[in-house]
Parts: C-alpha cells; structure tokens; sequence
C-alpha cells in the first residue's frame, strides 16, 4: 500500500517530471497499464501514446506547472493548478486552470483524468493573434 | 462517523438536492460563507448567486442529472468527477463530463471549483 505522502510525492514528482520534460522519468511514474483521459478529447489514451505526446515539441519553449493545489485519498490524488507556457516566439498568455485527478497502486500512476477549458487555448498559445 | 465518509454523503446529498430542484437541501449543504469558482470565467461566486443560478438555470431545461458519480473523499473535502446529463425542453439530451473539488468545515461546503470544456457548448450549438 502506497502512503498518502508517497502519493502527494509522487504527484510532485510527475509535474515536476513534465515540467523538465523528462519522459525517462515519467516512464518510471506510470504503471504498465496507465490510461490518461483528456475531458477535451472524451477518450482514454495509453501510456505509450502520452510518453509520444510528450517528446514532441508543442510550440512552447518552457511549461511551468504552478499555484498546485494538491489533496490526497487513499489510493489517487486530485491537484488544481495554473499551466503557464513561453512560446517560442517569446508569448506570455493567460495561464491555464487545470484539475487532474490520478490513481495510485503501488507507488504507481495508474489512471490520470485531466479537466480544462479548450476555449482557452488560442489565447494561451498565442493563436488568437495570427 | 469518519470525516471522509461524511464528505463522501455530503456530496452525494449536494447532487441528488440539484437533481430534484431542492434549493433548501442545497442551501443546507452550504456553510455561509460559501463561495463557488469556475474555470470557464476564473471568477469566485458567492453563496447567494450560486443559488440563484441554479434557480434560475432549472427553468432552461426539462432535467438535470448527476451520472456516473466517481467520488473520492478526504478529510476536509471531496473530488468527484460526473456526466451532467441535460434534458433540454425540446426534448434533446446532452451530456458533459465535469469535475468538481470541494472545501468541507464540520460537514458542510466552503468553497466549490467546478471545472468542465466550453468548447463542448460550442460544438453542440454549432
């Protein structure tokens, strides 16, 4: 059984992995059966799928996952947070508001189920200016 | 009565009293100083509208439910992440998954952050 501070720990560990874009670190993070659900798309996605996602270059120049909110149950976490991004053109948007709820089984993530608002998108990518 | 199992009735109480239209069941569920925060505007609204928008917001469509309700409970709060499943006065029926976090003190909700896609608006207009 995972204790509550792995679990805050290993949801520290996750964010601070994607902010770094360590995808070997990830790697480590996800259980072999890790499923990650985006309210934006309505489907699951696999693990390998999400690692793909990740070591492809998004138009952003750093991610920084901020202002995280964490709170934790017995096998899974919930964390609110702002995503703030720099484009490669040096853009600033809005931050992102984001809710992630994950499931933990031994010291692993199993399931991550993301919530966020897609109409903020253009704004923080820069694309409402083009 | 353990506080996660508290929590865990509590919202479960909060949704079935939206469900019905009871207004008083969700004031009850409310502690005075509740306030709600959407990711859709990022703005904090207080108890008294809340209360008024789910007021007037039943008068819009002919049901409202609560599917799918995966709840997770701690101490001083609960996550739960559900279908809201609109039957709209024509008849037609949409559905939306959401999330909600909530701050509970001594079994009622202080503070509610709702966060959904409003893009899935959009594209049912369109």
């Amino acid at each position: 059984m995972t204790t509550e501070y792995e679990i805050r720990e290993l949801c520290e560990r996750f964010f601070d992995a994607y902010e770094n874009k360590r995808a070997d670190i990830l790697d480590e993070l996800y259980s072999d059966d890790c499923i990650v659900w985006h309210n934006v798309f309505g489907k699951d996605t696999t693990r390998e799928d999400n690692l793909a996602a990740m070591r492809v270059d998004k138009g952003q120049r750093r991610r920084t996952y901020n202002d995280r909110v964490i709170n934790v149950f017995h096998d899974g976490f919930v964390i609110q947070y702002s995503l703030n991004g720099v484009m490669h053109d040096g853009h600033v948007g809005p931050a992102l508001w984001i809710c992630i709820v994950g499931k933990v089984r031994a010291g692993k993530i199993t399931r991550i189920d993301e919530y966020m608002d897609s109409s903020k998108f253009p704004a923080w990518s820069g694309r409402d200016r083009k | 009565m353990k506080a996660t199992t508290v929590n865990r009735k509590l919202c479960n109480d909060f949704f079935d009293a939206i469900e019905r239209n009871d207004l008083d069941a969700v004031a009850d569920c409310y502690a005075p100083d509740m306030t709600m925060w959407v990711n859709l505007t990022g703005t904090e609204m207080p108890r008294e509208e809340n209360l008024k928008v789910l007021h007037d917001g039943a008068a819009l469509h002919r049901r409202r439910t609560y599917d799918d309700r995966r709840i997770n409970a701690f101490d001083d709060g609960f996550v739960v992440q559900y279908t809201t499943t609109v039957v709209a006065l024509d008849g037609t029926k949409v559905a939306l998954s959401s999330c909600l976090v909530a701050d509970t003190r001594d079994g009622k909700i202080t503070k509610l952050y709702e966060y959904m896609d409003s893009g899935k608006f959009r594209r049912r207009r369109a």
